[in-house]
């Protein structure tokens, strides 16, 4: 900062050198008259010193409480992902929500005393219809394949030549299909 | 450099000392921030403005500092850049604002009465009469009474063209102060 009772080497050199360029400028460069305000210096370290002070105390405090609490629940989270945890549904509706049509078939069999054929005819799991009507054909073609094989094999034993039994045969034959 | 501003270095690169470090910098440099600045811009406010904004610049480079110039050096180098950014940003060529300021002091260590006489005014008056660049060769030569191999560094420009400048702003200021 310009000191204007203060004189010395740099000083000199400078007013040397203006005195070369400007010989009657140099009494007209003193501005010791400019102003500022009273204790503006002391003033200006507080104001920057608040401006690049690092975060006060309670601030840390609230920034642990946050961090903590974000560590709780990705925890909380973390775990659940682990167990594999399913979402419990308390509400009837919400678990009658989450079955398929042969779960509900089931309970309404079980509750109702009557069939899924019944409760097909009644308008119930109509989208199970057709299944059932296969799974009924199905069953009615297998009673009709063992009619059938029961004939073949009646109809190999009646196709013998009755007459070329010899009477061993014949009490076997009787035996075995008239109990005699 | 000097002996205060490696120490001053030293201790800021310590947590633990970084703000006394930061307040021993703004007690030794804070004055010269602000009496270029206000010879600069001519008006309290607007030097306290850049003032504060160049020592928060300070405080967020000065981990950075490579002390390939003095520290010196760099704090007017940000001083310089800020100052001149402040110009070019209030886009105008700054006017005499020198206005009344309650319960002030002056740049010496006395406080005095406010009484901004005529050769003041004449001397803002050819100051501000200026082109930028060589207002601030001259503020840093005369003012700051910075050599011109410092100033050279500063402003990124040849010792030659800053003692050109030099002359042409000194005989333009002792024209313009004599036939005011």
């Amino acid at each position: 900062m310009h000191q204007s009772n203060r004189m010395n080497d740099k000083r000199r050199d400078i007013k040397s050198e203006i005195e070369s360029i400007a010989p009657n400028l140099e009494s007209y460069l003193d501005d010791s008259d400019l102003l500022v305000p009273v204790g503006y210096f002391d003033q200006l370290e507080e104001e920057v010193l608040s401006k690049v002070q690092p975060a006060s105390s309670p601030n840390h405090w609230y920034k642990w409480v946050i961090g903590i609490a974000a560590m709780i629940a990705i925890s909380l989270v973390g775990f659940r992902y682990l167990l594999h945890e399913e979402p419990i549904h308390y509400s009837f509706e919400a678990q009658l929500a989450d079955m398929n049509d042969e779960e509900l078939l089931a309970i309404l069999e079980d509750d109702l005393d009557v069939s899924g054929e019944e409760l097909i005819e009644l308008g119930f799991a109509e989208d199970m219809r057709v299944e059932i009507e296969t799974q009924i054909v199905d069953e009615v073609a297998e009673v009709d394949r063992q009619y059938d094989d029961s004939l073949i094999e009646s109809e190999w034993i009646f196709d013998d030549d009755l007459d070329a039994l010899t009477d061993e045969e014949w009490y076997e034959l009787l035996n075995s299909n008239l109990g005699i | 450099m000097a002996i205060i501003d490696k120490e001053i270095l030293a201790q800021f690169r310590d947590k633990r000392t970084q703000q006394d470090a930061f307040k021993v910098l703004v007690r030794q440099y804070s004055s010269k921030i602000y009496w270029h600045a206000r010879r600069m811009l001519r008006n309290h406010e607007d030097a306290n403005d850049v003032t504060q904004e160049v020592l928060v610049k300070i405080w967020s480079n000065l981990l950075n500092f490579k002390e390939e110039s003095a520290l010196s050096t760099w704090i007017f180098r940000i001083t310089t850049n800020e100052t001149i950014s402040f110009i070019r940003k209030a886009g105008r060529h700054l006017t005499v604002a020198e206005t009344e300021i309650p319960d002030t002091s002056s740049n010496s260590s006395e406080s005095i009465p406010f009484n901004e006489g005529d050769t003041l005014k004449k001397l803002n008056r050819a100051i501000e009469s200026l082109p930028v660049k060589q207002r601030q060769v001259f503020i840093l030569r005369y003012y700051d009474e910075m050599k011109y191999e410092e100033m050279s560094e500063v402003l990124s420009t040849s010792v030659g063209a800053l003692k050109a400048s030099y002359h042409h702003a000194v005989k333009k200021i002792e024209q313009s102060v004599l036939n005011d």
